[in-house]
């Protein structure tokens, strides 16, 4: 028998924690350190490199395409957040309402566009955006409507990459908020209907709040998506922004900076504009979570 | 009674409505895949055409010629993938889940912001920490090694979110019964380890799909034709001029689905119950 003393403070397992900052510090910071160094040195591709402390820095806030692409990628991944949250919401509610076997063939078709590969992902987006006969075009002139150039039409540019978001992402969150949907226990309502609470009140009062752990795990996976990833705009457009540059975006200007034009430095200096940015959303989700029942799950 | 009616008739509407909204919604995420299943039996001349959507000269030739004499070893570059993309979800399992539990049950001082430092580090773009990554694992002697593509993909911050989040809603009782039992903190773990199985589950599913979308480390970081994996290796073919038919693309690509979409349809119901844990 231990001593309960002893029980009460054991040595706290820190071999658990390791592991994970170890590899976090090997293969994550290591090679960001050597980025940020890159940021402060000239772009010169051969011969020796000069330091020049934050000019690239300096130059990108006179840049106006940086700029633009800044505001690019916030609209595009606010408007493809805004357009997949209630979408997936919308779709994980009415999933509930049909019988067991149908939910599970519904639930699949909405989540294989999640479940498909950037390189199939490019090939299929072709087919639905490009062209006269484009899958897009064809539907619309069903109803009469005349083809439109989705991916060369500056306006339509935007509109296609939130498009190809949503259709991307909706079905994947949309299976997060079903099995969340389900898990709520039915008393919850129960309690809430016998109070006199509408279905609306039922929805922003009750369901909402219940689900903001899952809403906050998928916020994140989608702006990691809008910030980071974004094979999305990648494979519709290639390396350039698309016609006047309206589908630009942060990610996409860094690479064409580091491998059409060679200059690593300012494309490394770039990329770590995108440091302030996501520490901001993760600060305001953090926010967000700890008014709720999640605040507990943040150390 | 006339009121019955209409109230009945109403919800009819309603019904049926929200049962249109649905079908269309799903209809929308499906169709491509649809084409894309009949366009493995379309010749060049009608695959870019997506309606009508059945073939009008439909033939199995591709699958079998595809499969005789495919200009990829994409056999090889197929089964490198899964080994890839599983030693990658395992790893990124057994780094993640612990660091999760600890943060789930000890505080320190620091520790909200090693939290957070985890998460943060995840959210830089890796289009051009590329860069510094591939002279990093050239100094490291890695490079046209399937390490240098598995090792940087399983440090994730997602991982680390949802596992705090699984730990700290498992009932303290079970941590204060495996300690009244005299289990060492390390034995806690590995007691409770098996009850988050659904969550382990799911987090494996998603890591997977992340592991097998990889795109721009293997392309940077493998070079050889028979070690790359078979996202870049489709994607070369997409490029390439070979005059091959089409339709041998769409098999591949339909192959380069098949194991995201059968892992899902495997565990689907294990999902829905950790999903639900993590709310109720």
């Amino acid at each position: 028998m231990r001593a309960p003393e002893a029980a009460a403070a054991p040595a706290r397992p820190h071999l658990l924690l390791i592991p994970f900052f170890a590899a976090l510090g090997l293969f994550w910071l290591v090679p960001l350190g050597k980025g940020f160094l890159l940021s402060l040195q000239s772009d010169t591709l051969y011969g020796s490199v000069e330091f020049v402390g934050l000019d690239h820095y300096r130059r990108l806030l006179a840049d106006g395409r940086f700029r633009h692409a800044l505001l690019n990628t916030l609209l595009q991944g606010t408007f493809t957040l805004l357009g997949v949250i209630p979408l997936a919401l919308l779709a994980a509610h009415l999933l509930r309402q049909v019988s067991r076997r149908l939910r599970s063939a519904l639930a699949f078709c909405l989540i294989l566009p999640g479940l498909t590969p950037p390189t199939v992902l490019a090939f299929l987006f072709l087919l639905v955006f490009s062209g006269p006969q484009g899958m897009l075009n064809s539907l619309i002139g069903w109803f009469g409507v005349q083809p439109l150039d989705w991916i060369r039409d500056p306006g339509l540019i935007k509109i296609s990459l939130v498009l190809q978001g949503m259709w991307r992402w909706t079905g994947f969150a949309a299976f997060f908020f079903l099995a969340a949907l389900e898990g709520i226990p039915q008393g919850y309502l129960q309690v809430a209907r016998l109070e006199g609470a509408g279905p609306w009140q039922l929805f922003w009062r009750v369901t909402l709040p219940l689900l903001r752990p899952i809403l906050l795990f998928v916020s994140l996976f989608l702006l990691l998506d809008a910030l980071v990833l974004f094979e999305g705009a990648y494979v519709l457009l290639g390396s350039s922004g698309g016609t006047a540059d309206a589908g630009l975006l942060l990610v996409t200007y860094a690479y064409y900076a580091a491998f059409t034009l060679g200059k690593f430095g300012y494309a490394a200096a770039m990329s770590f504009t995108l440091v302030p940015l996501a520490a901001l959303t993760l600060f305001l989700l953090y926010r967000s979570a700890r008014s709720s029942r999640l605040g507990d799950a943040v150390p | 009674m006339k009121h019955h009616c209409r109230a009945s008739l109403r919800r009819l509407l309603a019904l049926g409505s929200s049962r249109l909204i649905l079908f269309l919604l799903c209809g929308v995420c499906a169709l491509p895949f649809v084409w894309m299943f009949f366009a493995t039996f379309k010749s060049n001349r009608e695959i870019f055409t997506p309606f009508p959507l059945l073939p009008r000269d439909f033939s199995w030739n591709h699958y079998f010629e595809f499969f005789r004499s495919a200009p990829l070893p994409f056999g090889r570059q197929y089964l490198n993938s899964l080994g890839i993309a599983t030693a990658q979800t395992c790893l990124a399992v057994a780094l993640s889940a612990p660091a999760g539990y600890f943060f789930a049950r000890y505080r320190f001082p620091g520790s909200r912001l090693l939290f957070f430092l985890g998460i943060l580090v995840i959210l830089i773009p890796r289009q051009v920490m590329i860069l510094p990554l591939f002279s990093w694992f050239h100094t490291l002697r890695l490079l046209d090694n399937p390490l240098a593509v598995i090792f940087p993909g399983a440090v994730t911050g997602i991982g680390l979110l949802y596992f705090t989040l699984v730990f700290r809603r498992m009932p303290a009782e079970l941590f204060h019964l495996a300690r009244a039992e005299g289990a060492s903190e390390y034995r806690t773990f590995l007691i409770l380890l098996p009850l988050a199985t659904p969550a382990l589950l799911t987090y494996g599913l998603v890591h997977f799909v992340l592991a097998w979308h990889e795109h721009l480390i293997p392309l940077v970081m493998l070079t050889s034709q028979e070690k790359l994996t078979v996202s870049v290796g489709l994607a070369s073919l997409y490029g390439s001029n070979l005059g091959i038919p089409y339709a041998w693309l769409m098999i591949g690509s339909l192959l380069t689905l098949a194991p995201t979409a059968l892992l899902y349809l495997f565990l689907q119901r294990q999902f829905r119950s950790a999903l639900a844990d993590l709310i109720s």
